[in-house]
Order: C-alpha cells, then sequence, then structure tokens
C-alpha cells in the first residue's frame, strides 16, 4: 500500500490551478517589478488617501519599494492564493462526497483522517509552489529595473502569504467536512475571508474599528511589516497554530460523520435543528 | 467457525425515518448470500453501514470477527465493494482506476488476475471512465471490489445495468470466489439472479428482515394456483375446507385453488373424486418475494 497515493492524486487533480496560479504570481512580478521606478517617480508626491493606507501599512509611502509591493503585489495575490485553496479544499471533500467518489476510496482500508490529512498535505504543497512562482519573477524584473528591495526580502513577503493562506485551506477543510454541500461551505470559508479582508483595511481607516483589526488575520499576515521588517516567525508561528486548530476541527468532524452516497440533501430548518451536529445526510436513494 | 457476516440488532435512523430495524443476520464464509428488497428496504444501508461509510443508531456488525465500527480499517481491508451507484473519476482510463485502488490497499493486486477478469468481462481498460456506458462501469466495479481478492464480497445490485451475457459471466465469478472461500453478501431486486446463484437470501422489507431461508424452501412456502378439472360437476365447497387452502373459481366442471405451502392436503382430498386434469406451476420466485412484501408470508 502506497502512503502517498492521495497525496499524488490531489496534485495531479489541482495541477492546472496550480499551474495557472503560478504563472500569474510570476507574471505580476514580473510586471510590478519592471513599472515600480515610473511609478515612484509619479508618485514622490502624491498624499495616499486615508483609507488606501491600510494597503501600505508600516512601509509608509506608496513610493517606497516596501510600500509598493505592499498594495499593488501583497495586497491582492494572497486572495488569489486563498481563493484556490477554498475551491479545492471544498472540492476534494464535500465536492468528492456529491460526485460519490469519496465512497469508492474510503471503501478501502483507509483510515478518514489519513485521507483528509493527505489532502490537506496536497493542498499545501500546490499552494507554497503556487506562492513560489513569484520569487523568479521577482528576479526576472530586477534584472531589467533597478529596484533598492531586496530579493531575499521580498521572497521573505512571499513566505509569509503561506500561513494565512493554510489558515483558510483548513478552515474550508472545516467547512467542507462539517456543513452538508460543497456550496455552502464555500459560502462560509469565503465569507471568512471577505469579512476578515474588510475587516483589516476598513480598520486602518477608521479610528473607531482600529483595536478590532487585530481579529483579522490579514492584519498578522501584513506583507508591509514583513517588507520593513523581515519575516515575522511569532506572527506565522502564531497562524500556523490556528490553521493546526482548524486542521483539528475537520478531522473531527470528518471522523464523527455519515458519509453520503451522492449529494447530501439538507434544508435550513434541518441545519438548525442538528446544531452543532454535522450531519444532513438522508439515505441515498434505493438504500 | 468465524461468520464472515455478523449482525446483531444492527439499526439505522435519520432523524424520524428508520432505515434498518434490529437486523439480525449471520453469513458463512464461501456463502453467496442474496439480500433482496424493494428500493428503500434498507440494503444498500446495510452495506454502508458494514463499511463504517455511515455509523448506526443501535446495534453491532462484525465481519470475520472484527468489528465493524471500532475496526473499520481492519474490515475494509478484507472487504469487496460494489456501490449500488458506481461512480469513477472520469479524468482516470480503467488501468489508472485500477492503480488508484490497488494503491489504498495491502498486498498488491495480482495484475495477471485482473487482466483475466476484464478479459471475461470483456473491459477495455484502457479508456477513460468518463466514456464508459453504464454496463462497463459497472464491469470496472466488479474488478475492482475483486482487486485483491478479499475473503469477503459487499455487492450491491452488481448486475444492474449488464446485458444476460455478462450477467452470467458475473454470477460465475462469483461461484469461483464462493468456491474459494470467499464470502459473497448480495444484493438484488430481481429475485431471478438471486435464484441463479444465492444458497440463501434474506428478504427485507421497510427495514425489517422478513425472512432468511435457503432460496428452495422459500419456494416451498410460497402461494401456488392449482386449476383442477373434473369428469363431472365439481365436488361441494365444503370438501375442500382444508388448512392452506383456498378457493378461488367454480366453473363448470372446473375449480381453481390459492395453495400456501405443500399441496398434500388438497391432493388427498381430490383423491375421492374423477379428476380428468390437475395444473399447477411452480411458483416464481418473484411471486414469493411480493407475498413478503406484502406482508402476507410475514
Amino acid at each position: 500500500m502506497s502512503r502517498t497515493v492521495l497525496f499524488a492524486r490531489t496534485l495531479r487533480d489541482q495541477r492546472v490551478a496550480c499551474i495557472s496560479v503560478a504563472f500569474v504570481m510570476a507574471l505580476m512580478a514580473v510586471l510590478d517589478t519592471a513599472i515600480y521606478p515610473e511609478y515612484r517617480d509619479a508618485l514622490e508626491k502624491f498624499e495616499l488617501p486615508a483609507f488606501f493606507q491600510g494597503f501600505v501599512g508600516e512601509a509608509g509611502s506608496i513610493a517606497s519599494p516596501e510600500g509598493f509591493y505592499s498594495a499593488e503585489f501583497f495586497s491582492w495575490l494572497p486572495l488569489l492564493l486563498i481563493t484556490i485553496v477554498i475551491i479545492g479544499a471544498t472540492g476534494t471533500l464535500a465536492g468528492e462526497e456529491a460526485a460519490g467518489t469519496l465512497d469508492l476510496l474510503l471503501a478501502q482500508p483507509v483510515k478518514r483522517s489519513r485521507l483528509l490529512l493527505e489532502k490537506t498535505a496536497g493542498l499545501t504543497a500546490i499552494t507554497i509552489l503556487a506562492a513560489a512562482a513569484s520569487v523568479p519573477g521577482f528576479l526576472v524584473g530586477k534584472a531589467f529595473v533597478d529596484v533598492p528591495l531586496g530579493v531575499g526580502r521580498l521572497s521573505e513577503a512571499t513566505a509569509n502569504m503561506v500561513p494565512v493562506t493554510l489558515l483558510y485551506l483548513t478552515l474550508s477543510l472545516w467547512a467542507a467536512a462539517a456543513l452538508p454541500s460543497r456550496s455552502m461551505a464555500s459560502l462560509v470559508a469565503i465569507g471568512a475571508v471577505v469579512g476578515a479582508y474588510v475587516l483589516n483595511t476598513v480598520g486602518a481607516a477608521v479610528p473607531a474599528i482600529e483595536d478590532v483589526r487585530n481579529a483579522s488575520p490579514f492584519y498578522w499576515a501584513d506583507s508591509a511589516h514583513v517588507l520593513v521588517h523581515g519575516f515575522d516567525w511569532l506572527r506565522a508561528a502564531g497562524m500556523l497554530a490556528l490553521t493546526g486548530v482548524f486542521l483539528g476541527f475537520a478531522l473531527w468532524s470528518f471522523e464523527r460523520r455519515d458519509l453520503a452516497a451522492g449529494a447530501r440533501e439538507w434544508s435550513l430548518r434541518r441545519l438548525l435543528r442538528l446544531g452543532g451536529r454535522a450531519a444532513g445526510v438522508e439515505p441515498a436513494p434505493g438504500a | 467457525m468465524q461468520p464472515a457476516i455478523l449482525c446483531e440488532g444492527l439499526s439505522k435512523r435519520y432523524d424520524s425515518q428508520l432505515a434498518l430495524d434490529g437486523l439480525d443476520l449471520r453469513v458463512e464464509p464461501g456463502e453467496i448470500f442474496g439480500f433482496l428488497g424493494p428500493n428503500g428496504a434498507g440494503k444498500s444501508t446495510t452495506i454502508r453501514l458494514l463499511l463504517d461509510l455511515i455509523r448506526p443508531t443501535a446495534g453491532r456488525a462484525a465481519i470475520l470477527g472484527f468489528d465493524c465500527r471500532r475496526q473499520s480499517h481492519e474490515v475494509r481491508a478484507r472487504t469487496g465493494y460494489l456501490p449500488g451507484d458506481l461512480r469513477l473519476y472520469p479524468g482516470l482510463t480503467g488501468h489508472q482506476t485500477i492503480d488508484l485502488i490497488a494503491g489504498l490497499r495491502r498486498g498488491g493486486v495480482d495484475r495477471s488476475y485482473v487482466a483475466g477478469l476484464a478479459e471475461r468481462l470483456s473491459l477495455d481498460l484502457s479508456r477513460h471512465a468518463g466514456a464508459y456506458s453504464k454496463g462497463t462501469r459497472q464491469k470496472l466495479g466488479v474488478v475492482l471490489a475483486l482487486l485483491g481478492r478479499p475473503p469477503v464480497l459487499l455487492l450491491d445490485e452488481p448486475t444492474s445495468g449488464l446485458d444476460p451475457l455478462m450477467q452470467h459471466a458475473v454470477w460465475e465469478i462469483l461461484r469461483e470466489e464462493a468456491a474459494r472461500g470467499a464470502a459473497v453478501f448480495f444484493s438484488s431486486h430481481v429475485m431471478s439472479e438471486v435464484e441463479q446463484v444465492c444458497t440463501r437470501v434474506a428478504i427485507l422489507r421497510e427495514g425489517r428482515l422478513a425472512a432468511v431461508e435457503p432460496v428452495g424452501s422459500l419456494r416451498a412456502r410460497a402461494v401456488r394456483h392449482v386449476e383442477v378439472s373434473f369428469a363431472g360437476e365439481p365436488p361441494p365447497a365444503a370438501a375442500f375446507v382444508l388448512p392452506g387452502v383456498r378457493e378461488l373459481r367454480r366453473e363448470r366442471a372446473e375449480l381453481e385453488f390459492e395453495v400456501t405451502g405443500e399441496v398434500d392436503a388438497l391432493l388427498k382430498a381430490l383423491a375421492h373424486y374423477h379428476v380428468v386434469d390437475f395444473r399447477t406451476a411452480q411458483p416464481t420466485l418473484d411471486e414469493v418475494l411480493m407475498s413478503y412484501y406484502r406482508g402476507s408470508a410475514a
């Protein structure tokens, strides 16, 4: 019995998404680096509106290389990575269950925990590979223009995208394991991302809610902080610890519930009645 | 001897719906056991409980002595499964699907055995599963269930979608597996195929076990129709007030009876009269099944 069949299968399933995101990452890294000198000259005396200050953070000015990369690259590309992992995570669990292929896998001598962990490992590898594609993009860009920011620091900011992406990966897996449909799991995960992102950016501009910004994972994944001070191991460790907690919840939810043969039937009323119990499973037709 | 499959008070409830109610069952190694019932009777629920895909509300089940809940990993290592509605990865060929499932099983796979099965079932493993017809998917499902030649086979309507030639090929394969000692648990709602293959049969009705019998004795207990022609006027009705016998029709020199179980009492009563003709048909097992579903034989 091979120990990595499901890991390899996940990589294979997600290869098109991984290559596409990696391509966008590398391309944007080249383009942003190439346009920076012109951008800097144009923005040197530009007063950034308070609302957009959140995208620049500790870098202070959008004309600085730290501020520019933070606003133009690291403010939105993590969202692309997170979107891909939400699609992958909900598809690999709730999607496979609805398609009926999860039955085929779990009728074999495979523990549910092993299936979930191998799929998580596959999606983690895809996240790292796709994020890492931006580093050669920075190198190519810097070969043509002079940017006073080392590739090492840009690589650290790239690595900083990974923990927050993994946090939403495991949150999505938990939602997919606990909720009765893929669309519902996606909705919850996307809602959590949008809510946290808006809280962080709006919190930077509105003093009244500034104190609650730190409830957002995006606050702790601030790329400007990394570009200015270097990789923050403590913040990354905190994010990874929360990732571990969500993974634990996902394992617990997946382990204790019935598997549906095909799409699970559910209703809001039924879901509310069940409360925290992960269910919503009806017998398959012909059961 | 350790039973291949043992269920004790196995129950499954989905909210207000009781899908399986206190199932007690024992299947021996080497036995082909038919599990009959209409759609929704609880057949698939039972198989999914045995594989720990769903969890029982009450009772327990064991396969070869391993508890289906606590030792499900050991159970699944010894079980081949064909779901009622087999879904495959459309982007994988038959070969790739076999490699995927073989990679999840212990002990590897006998490639020559798989090639032999594919040949017997006229299965092209080089095509993508997405291009397979329902029957071809089912053939691949049979091959997947037999990977590693497990000692217990749980097959949910295995010949569904197959043409008669392939149905016979599958039955033959299952007989061979039983002959080498495997227990075959065979769910179906088609009585004729159970009659062809199975030694014993359980009938499930609305989640409850209605009967467990050898196929032969099930038929012997069935209701059959008997038509008798007499030389003259038929005897009075009072002559046939017998246990298990009911007069259905009386026409000139003919009587028609419904007989439950043996016809001995009726034959002895008829012996006093001049009988010209006596006609009865062996009841089909579908008729037997229908009598259980209606509850008349329960």
